[in-house]
């Protein structure tokens, strides 16, 4: 599903990635855990197509990702659902608004993308806001939204950069909890954390089953 | 498709000051340019109607009998410049007079106790490609220093010949100065409306967004201004040759085929600055993503 061989990269003269490697296999959870810089926003962004590694090869959904061409790569992202760590909301749309746009853009028929939106917005709790727009939400609000922005296409591959860094202990493993339902389902699932506690957290206290960490420290996985 | 449509006329519709803005700016571009082609409407329309009268006509000493003119006419034709003379006598002149004075031309006969007042002359049509007012001038100096010549007039269509000319080279200046005013407005107002959405392009190239999907919106933004720039000012132009019918005198307004053409540049215009405005906005603004 993932499969990270050697990836370096860098800005310029700033090396972010050293010759990280490491393979997420299909329908696994894995938590990818970094302090601040540590590259974790970089990974997921070479994971998502947004930067190319300077060297290295990385495939994604057994999608060698430098062959992918500019034409190919919007059908390469639509099958992955993408949690931003700085949320990406349309401040000028509607929180409903806001959620049609991924069922949008791969031309879902408008009686199917109504169903599909109502019932995310029902299973995120956002039914009484969807006329609000996200300025006008909370915190917590905004990060279900984002969450559901991200799986309402039931993508195959879920990649989450810090969901849970603005929500409170108890929201956050709620969370985290939905995304292991989705897993269950058979969506690939990983998620990056500042908080290394945070997946023993999650295992211990809502009986999930155990999850594959990766440690990454200075651009290296080190475990 | 849908959400591509969609798309487009929210992305119209999101600055619309801007758009105003920019629509009125292309309406005073076109009306500028329109005036220009107005003029040079008129002028090619005043040359057709003066098509048959030469540039130049030469008048004949008196003392110059027909066979000694015609012969002189024949030398005079070989100059270079000159593409051919004709002839016309006293009584021809005379008989054109009259046509033209009616009982006028008995009057004036009268006046000269009968005798034929009016000289012979020579119609000197020349090169068309090198006639401007100065060449005119200079071949009529020199035709003047002739012995038989009594006076050279430049007459209307020579004049309007090289009038056409400085109207057309003013009209082709006016109108690659406002071609690329044109499309330097469109791009500026297509890009600053892409990114007044710049968080919503960028969102929805991350998550799938083809290609079409960016580009579209900004294509059809340049194609609406293009479209109701040129309209808006093609509307104005109306309004002001209407308000101005009465000084205008016989001058029509501009033919259908050139409105239609001032429209189809503009939508041509519109298209082509939106274009551009994408390649700005996906290399600075997208960064290529």
């Amino acid at each position: 599903m993932i499969q990270l061989h050697q990836v370096s990269f860098s800005y310029q003269d700033l090396s972010v990635l050293e010759r990280v490697s490491f393979r997420l296999e299909r329908g696994e959870f894995g938590f990818l855990i970094g302090d601040s810089g540590s590259g974790k926003t970089t990974l997921l962004k070479l994971l998502n197509r947004e930067l190319l590694p300077t060297t290295g090869s990385l495939s994604v959904l057994g999608q060698p990702l430098e062959e992918l061409t500019s034409s190919t790569i919007p059908y390469f992202r639509r099958k992955i659902g993408v949690v931003f760590q700085d949320w990406k909301l349309i401040n000028t749309k509607t929180v409903e608004q806001n959620l049609e746009i991924p069922q949008k853009l791969i031309g879902t028929k408008y009686r199917i993308l109504r169903e599909n939106v109502n019932n995310m917005l029902h299973q995120m709790g956002l039914v009484h806001r969807k006329h609000a727009l996200p300025t006008q939400i909370s915190n917590n609000e905004k990060q279900r939204l984002v969450i559901a922005r991200a799986i309402i296409n039931s993508p195959l591959l879920l990649l989450a950069d810090q969901p849970t860094e603005t929500l409170d202990p108890n929201i956050s493993l709620e969370m985290l909890s939905l995304f292991d339902a989705l897993n269950f389902q058979g969506t690939t699932v990983l998620v990056t954390t500042s908080d290394p506690d945070l997946p023993d957290r999650f295992v211990r206290e809502k009986n999930a089953s155990p999850k594959r960490i990766y440690k990454l420290q200075d651009g290296s996985i080190t475990s | 498709m849908r959400y591509k449509i969609q798309n487009i006329f929210i992305h119209i519709g999101r600055t619309r000051l801007n758009n105003l803005l920019c629509i009125l700016t292309l309406a005073f571009f076109t009306l500028v340019l329109n005036a220009f082609l107005f003029n040079y409407t008129s002028v090619y329309k005043d040359l057709e109607l003066n098509e048959d009268v030469p540039p130049l006509v030469a008048f004949l000493n008196d003392t110059v009998i027909e066979e000694d003119a015609k012969t002189f006419a024949n030398q005079l034709q070989k100059q270079e410049k000159i593409l051919f003379i004709d002839f016309v006598s006293k009584e021809e002149n005379l008989n054109r007079a009259e046509e033209q004075f009616g009982s006028l031309a008995k009057l004036i006969k009268g006046g000269f106790s009968n005798s034929n007042p009016f000289p012979a002359s020579l119609k000197i049509f020349l090169d068309s490609s090198n006639v401007s007012r100065k060449t005119l001038e200079e071949i009529s100096y020199e035709i003047e220093s002739f012995a038989e010549i009594d006076d050279v007039n430049l007459t209307g269509s020579g004049i309007l010949t090289d009038l056409f000319r400085q109207t057309t080279r003013m009209t082709i200046a006016c109108i690659t100065i406002t071609v690329l005013l044109i499309i330097l407005t469109i791009r500026a107002a297509v890009i600053k409306t892409a990114s007044s959405r710049h968080d919503e392009i960028q969102l929805i190239s991350l998550i799938g967004a083809t290609r079409g999907h960016i580009r579209n919106p900004l294509l059809f933004h340049g194609l609406f201004l293009g479209f109701f720039g040129t309209l808006v000012g093609l509307a104005c132009f109306y309004l002001l040759y209407c308000a101005f019918t009465y000084q205008l005198g016989v001058l029509e307004f501009l033919p259908y085929n050139q409105l239609l053409s001032v429209v189809c540049t503009g939508v041509f215009l519109g298209l082509f600055a939106g274009m551009l405005a994408n390649r700005k906005y996906t290399k600075t603004y997208l960064n290529n993503i």
